[in-house]
């Protein structure tokens, strides 16, 4: 088990009795995206998931797959805002990411050296849903 | 111990102020009475009799449950829903819920803590008295905003307020008309 999966069941975060199927099948999908090591290519989706939704299966409260899919995505979005030459156009595009990102972090007492630093402060565009 | 009286029929129902007293209920058991009016020129909320800043007493009278938050930040809250969000015209509703959703792009609750704060509340409940929200809400017109606003409607103490409410105004209907029944039309 992973140190932040272990920091997380630490911190008994109340969790849902039982998932709904959309739930489990989200579960599923984004379990299998970590597996396959595919997440940079479904950071759109993953983005879009958490625009509607604080927390990828739809729950009140981060859940283990939030934490699951966290390990990956922080160090590929924290490299994706380094290298990024438009940074404003990062956080506009990739702005759910960052929200959920910047909630586990601090959830999971990520080390301050190895945090994304976000810019609160940054203006984005307001975003239209079609 | 706190009386709270709140007015069902109010023309803004003072559903923060219903939501934090139900929270400190669920902290401390039977910390606040809450009672309720049915009377259209009746305070929306009063507390011990007054009706000023009722939501900011309850807040401030329980530091431990509403622990997230400085008062400065949440007073502003407060003050920003008590007098943007139960507006009606659309036009500036709509001003006020764009800068909401822009504070909610990089944050999950308007304080950008943990868990929800009496930011949060004030927001929140303010939105809820107001009928011209559901639809912005719903066709997500400030997306951060609906997510925001959904995330807290799923906590009982949010989401089943307005039951809460409903269902104690009928009780107090109820009880209104025992005693005036058909009198004179004895089986």
């Amino acid at each position: 088990m992973s140190e932040l999966i272990e920091k997380f069941n630490s911190l008994s975060i109340e969790q849902p009795a039982s998932l709904s199927r959309e739930q489990e099948a989200q579960a599923a999908q984004w379990r299998s995206i970590v597996k396959k090591g595919s997440l940079a290519k479904d950071l759109d989706e993953l983005n879009l998931c958490l625009r509607d939704n604080s927390f990828i299966l739809s729950t009140v409260k981060p859940s283990g797959v939030d934490v699951e899919v966290f390990e990956v995505a922080l160090p590929l979005v924290k490299e994706l805002t380094f290298s990024s030459k438009d940074v404003k156009a990062t956080y506009a595009r990739y702005r759910h990411v960052l929200r959920w990102i910047d909630f586990l972090q601090r959830l999971l007492d990520v080390p301050e050296s190895e945090q994304l630093k976000i810019n609160y402060d940054l203006e984005l565009p307001h975003e239209v849903v079609e | 111990m706190y009386k709270l009286v709140i007015n069902g029929k109010a023309p803004t129902v003072a559903y923060g102020e219903l939501i934090a007293a139900r929270i400190v209920n669920g902290v401390k058991a039977n910390s606040i009475e809450i009672e309720f009016v049915d009377d259209k020129k009746a305070a929306p909320a009063v507390l011990n009799g007054e009706s000023n800043d009722v939501l900011s007493k309850i807040v401030s009278g329980f530091p431990d449950v509403f622990s997230e938050g400085s008062a400065e930040e949440i007073g502003h809250w407060v003050k920003v829903a008590s007098e943007e969000y139960v507006v009606k015209n659309f036009q500036k509703l709509s001003v006020s819920l764009e800068k909401l959703d822009a504070v909610l792009n990089l944050r999950t609750y308007v304080l950008g803590g943990l868990d929800y704060s009496a930011a949060d509340i004030a927001c929140w409940g303010a939105l809820r008295s107001n009928g011209m929200v559901g639809s912005i809400i719903k066709n997500k017109v400030d997306v951060n905003v609906s997510r925001w606003y959904t995330l807290l409607e799923m906590d009982p103490a949010f989401g089943e307020a307005h039951e809460f409410l409903t269902k104690s105004m009928q009780d107090l209907k109820k009880a209104a008309n025992v005693g005036k029944k058909k009198e004179g039309h004895k089986a």
